[in-house]
């Protein structure tokens, strides 16, 4: 039985006003469109740069030559694909995923605050590399470098049945799911300080090191296990945009009124976004801001609908990041600053800028 | 004050410096200038390489403290046999337990530069306890503060025979590969624990390079004064693309590391992940396996001397002929700590392969 | 107008807790008509209504709507038969009022009726005359306004059974009436059957259809406002003494003063 229309079709003397909100819409998309566009044009030049700075012959213009085969050298061709290639991958799909946990775990828990940082993931990743630099599971030979991946991941998996089992109980409110992400992250930050007050000076700067966060010397094979992590991840997160509107639009009931299983969608979503998190912070370490600050720089430029917050905070996320690596790179030649340090450095700024000039449109 | 002091529990509880008695002023490898009443009959003594060099002299019963945890890990009691798990004075030179190391009634406390020694001062100095500063781990200052060490200890003579010979292999050293012109100086590719962390000048490891004849890779790069950084750990991440395009002649894993040596099957696999990573992969000098693996505890020795020789062998193997680098490890580790002699320390990839 | 009811409530019971918040309660509410829930506050207004939405577990008994049991429904599938107007507290912050309306079109996703989702949208702001305000962040409004962002959603689900909470409160006298004169002209001129948790007694009277007083969670009295709003039942669920008029065919209800804590049933 199809449903008519309730309410009757707008009388002629609306229509003059249904046509220019119809405009106003259509400059609203557009304007959305241009912006992701934008974003993604930005993206595509960093990514050049990316390609094309470094220390080698391969510069910018060499880079151009591409077109015609067989105008790089061998030596130019291996710095490409093997080097700046797997570094720029890894840069997106880091800041990427990040970026749209981020936003999958703010929507969800209706919290600002919220990300794979406070939600204790990436701690309890660093706590898990920390244990196997501890016990000397990362020297094991030939396996050492899987072992500490498997161990950070594990770890991060750990937290993230509590923060799930903690989602999935009915009765508990998002900001229970907050405090407690709060109180873990403190918690695996501590048992990390732990491991590093007893380890040797040694172990000491090779757990520091994985705190940090970096991109330097990553591989083909990190890219494909991190980026797969996060492109199942992708779709599960995506199709739940319209649930994180609801549950933007009036938390829980509201949500389970308009007919979504708000339980089932918690847990999918939590489970997918801390899952990719957990992956992408295994191979790069701590990078703690993108998965706060990108999903809010996205929303203070593209609203709050999720359906194009997503995608737009992932362009943002990458941008930041693979910039953030760029910077980290380049500034202090051949010295290379960890890219967990610069996105702070560049992130929060820019972030902050767009706090005070756009704060009256989020009317947070 | 003495009357005091006694009246707290006897003289017995007073430091030596706190008692009639000559006082010697020494000046530290801080510059600073200590008075003390020497010879020292209690120390504590924080860092490993002092540690060593205290039983080269023949002084570890003077020893009643130190910041070796014989207690948590078995390997350091096989290599402290005199030390036991009441000596234990903190972690290290950044977190000394004051309050044990009070309880030893030393008569000072030895610290290397790269330690909190300023602030040791405060809670020691009104109890009696002197703080030096005493660094070990210095290539350059080697013979002062061994010099000082055999002062503090009363062992003058013996100082000197350590001195002489540290002397005479950095002599034999130099005479291999003083004059080797620049473009002879291979360029080292220098790898602390992690990956692509190497060392910039400033850094302990760095002058060990240059003394054994070489060129570290990065020995260019100024980062900060290097008055202030110098002995600090000057390790920094390198972008892998600046290794390939610097073509380096050696590469060289600085592996953590003790008494005990890696297995080979270890360091082998160190290299050969080494060897296959993308950035390296391709030099001339992967190819030609001038991969090598060193021991933290061989590289460190007696200052980084014998650190310098074996590098020096793998850069000029011709130059160094009739000068074997083991022989000097060897000697530091019978004469000196009186040790069994180990292998293993450092090894060639060619080596591990064959 | 449509004879099979919209929404049937068989013996319904809801335990909270150890105490027993509902009891037995029947009701029954057809296309075109206003049902008003009236009642002391803790008689079990609030709770009923979250019951009939699915969001309140119930101990016994059965909600129909449309003649099949709640949980029958697929999710979606009941939110375009049944909407909810919660209290506007805290509703779609950081949100535009057109998106927040856009929301009551999720429950259409994948339906042929998301085809028509932008006129929907559009006839439902005009209903609530919030055409100028469309693209105005909700937290910029005022309390009125957004009382009428969220019936403007219920409206854009479809729904031909619409259940308010309070809608009255923290509104003006002006707003007050206003909202309840949209409700009224829902059910009478576009058949649409509507549940409606007021306290304001009068006003229930003159604009419900039929009222259920709630007292002690049980159904007190049902029907017409003449038979449910006598002295002796405003004894009972208010425990207080009250004149109740009419004039000029206008209810009117006068509390005269309030009674011994014992003669409450709650």
């Amino acid at each position: 039985m199809t449903a008519s229309l309730v309410v009757a079709v707008p009388r002629a003397a609306e229509t003059a006003s249904a046509n220019s909100l119809r405009q106003q819409l259509l400059a609203r998309r557009r304007r959305r469109i241009g912006l992701l566009l934008a974003a993604v044009s930005l993206l595509a030049f960093v990514v050049l740069l990316s390609l094309g700075l470094g220390s080698g012959s391969l510069t910018l213009t060499r880079l151009t030559q591409l077109a015609q085969p067989g105008n790089l050298s061998d030596i130019e061709w291996h710095v490409l694909t093997q080097l700046r290639l797997p570094r720029t991958a890894m840069a997106l799909v880091c800041g990427a995923g990040l970026a749209m946990a981020g936003v999958a775990l703010q929507g969800i828990t209706r919290n600002p605050l919220v990300s794979p940082y406070t939600l204790g993931v990436s701690p309890a990743a660093a706590f898990g590399a920390a244990l196997a630099i501890l016990y000397g599971a990362a020297m094991v030979p030939g396996w050492g470098p899987v072992i500490t991946v498997l161990a950070a991941f594990a770890s991060a998996m750990v937290c993230a049945a509590v923060v799930l089992g903690l989602a999935s109980v009915r009765s508990v409110s998002p900001v229970v799911l907050v405090l407690a992400g709060v109180g873990l992250t403190y918690l695996f930050a501590a048992l990390t300080a732990s491991v590093q007050f007893i380890a040797s000076e040694q172990q000491l700067a090779a757990i520091v090191h994985w705190t940090f966060g970096s991109l330097n010397g990553r591989t083909w094979t990190e890219v494909a296990v991190a980026g797969s992590a996060w492109l199942l991840v992708l779709p599960v997160i995506l199709a739940q945009a319209p649930a994180l509107n609801a549950l933007a639009g009036g938390g829980d009931e509201v949500a389970r009124a308009l007919g979504f299983a708000v339980t089932r969608v918690r847990i999918s979503v939590t489970l997918a976004a801390v899952f990719s998190a957990a992956a992408i912070v295994s191979f790069t370490g701590v990078i703690g801001f993108v998965g706060l600050v990108a999903p809010h720089i996205a929303r203070l430029l593209i609203g709050g609908d999720h359906r194009w917050l997503l995608p737009f905070s992932a362009v943002a996320g990458a941008l930041l990041v693979l910039a953030a690596d760029l910077i980290g790179r380049l500034a202090f030649a051949p010295v290379v600053v960890p890219v967990g340090i610069v996105v702070a450095f560049i992130g929060v700024p820019l972030f902050l800028h767009l706090l005070l000039t756009r704060r009256h449109e989020i009317g947070a | 004050m003495l009357k005091g002091a006694a009246a707290w529990g006897g003289a017995a509880l007073l430091p030596a410096w706190a008692q009639p008695g000559t006082q010697t002023e020494v000046v530290d490898d801080a510059g600073r200038r200590v008075a003390l009443s020497l010879p020292l009959r209690r120390v504590v003594v924080f860092n490993r390489y002092t540690t060593e060099f205290v039983r080269a002299l023949g002084a570890m019963d003077a020893v009643v403290g130190t910041d070796i945890d014989v207690a948590r890990q078995a390997r350091h009691a096989r290599y402290w046999p005199s030390v036991t798990a009441a000596m234990f004075a903190g972690s290290s030179g950044m977190a000394p337990n004051y309050e044990a190391i009070v309880a030893m009634r030393p008569d000072a406390v030895l610290m290397p530069r790269n330690s909190d020694w300023a602030r040791a001062a405060t809670p020691l100095a009104p109890l009696g306890i002197a703080v030096v500063v005493v660094t070990a781990w210095d290539y350059l200052k080697h013979e002062f503060n061994v010099e000082l060490l055999g002062r503090l200890f009363g062992h003058p003579k013996r100082a000197e025979a350590l001195n002489a010979w540290f002397r005479g292999w950095r002599q034999r050293l130099g005479e291999r590969v003083a004059g080797v012109p620049v473009a002879d100086r291979p360029k080292v590719y220098f790898e602390e624990v992690g990956d692509w962390r190497s060392v910039l000048p400033g850094s302990g490891w760095h002058d060990m390079i240059e003394a054994a004849g070489g060129r570290n890779l990065f020995g260019d790069v100024r980062l900060g004064d290097e008055s202030t950084t110098r002995g600090s750990v000057n390790n920094f991440f390198v972008d892998p693309e600046e290794v390939l395009t610097r073509r380096p002649d050696v590469l060289v894993k600085l592996q953590p590391g003790q008494y005990e040596p890696h297995p080979r099957e270890f360091a082998l696999e160190v290299l050969q992940r080494m060897a296959q990573r993308p950035a390296l992969a391709l030099l001339p000098a992967v190819r030609a396996q001038r991969l090598y693996h060193l021991s933290y505890y061989l590289a460190g020795g007696c200052s980084k001397i014998t650190g310098a020789l074996q590098l020096a062998q793998w850069l000029h193997p011709q130059r160094m002929r009739g000068l074997d680098p083991k022989q000097a490890m060897d000697e530091w580790l019978q004469r000196w700590q009186g040790m069994r002699v180990q292998r293993g320390y450092a090894w060639s990839l060619a080596e591990l392969r064959a | 107008m449509n004879a099979a009811p919209l929404l049937q409530v068989q013996d319904l019971s809801c335990r909270l807790g150890g105490r027993t918040v509902l009891e037995g309660i029947e009701l029954t509410v057809t296309a075109g008509e206003v049902l008003g829930l009236i009642g002391a506050n803790g008689a079990g207004k609030s709770t009923l209504l979250r019951c009939l939405l699915g969001l309140q577990r119930r101990s016994s008994g059965r909600v129909l709507v449309d003649g099949r049991g709640i949980e029958d429904h697929d999710g979606p599938a009941l939110a375009r038969r049944m909407a909810w107007v919660p209290q506007p507290k805290g509703a779609a912050m950081g949100m535009t009022v057109i998106e927040a309306v856009a929301l009551g079109r999720l429950p259409h996703r994948g339906t042929p009726g998301a085809d028509h989702d932008e006129r929907v949208v559009a006839a439902s702001l005009h209903a609530l005359q919030l055409g100028a305000l469309a693209l105005r962040p909700v937290a910029e409004l005022s309390g009125g306004e957004r009382q009428r962002v969220l019936i403007a959603r219920a409206l854009a689900q479809q729904a031909r059974l619409l259940l308010f909470d309070e809608p009255t409160s923290d509104l003006d006298l002006r707003h007050q009436l206003a909202t309840l004169q949209r409700i009224r002209a829902l059910a009478h001129d576009d058949g649409v059957g509507a549940v409606v948790v007021m306290h304001d007694l009068a006003l229930a009277a003159r604009f419900c259809d039929r009222l259920l007083l709630l007292a002690g969670g049980r159904t007190l009295a049902q029907g017409p406002w003449p038979g449910v709003l006598t002295p002796e039942h405003l004894r009972q669920a208010y425990g207080v003494e009250a004149l109740v008029a009419e004039h000029e065919g206008l209810p009117f209800v006068a509390p005269l003063k309030a009674l011994q804590e014992n003669t409450v049933h709650v």
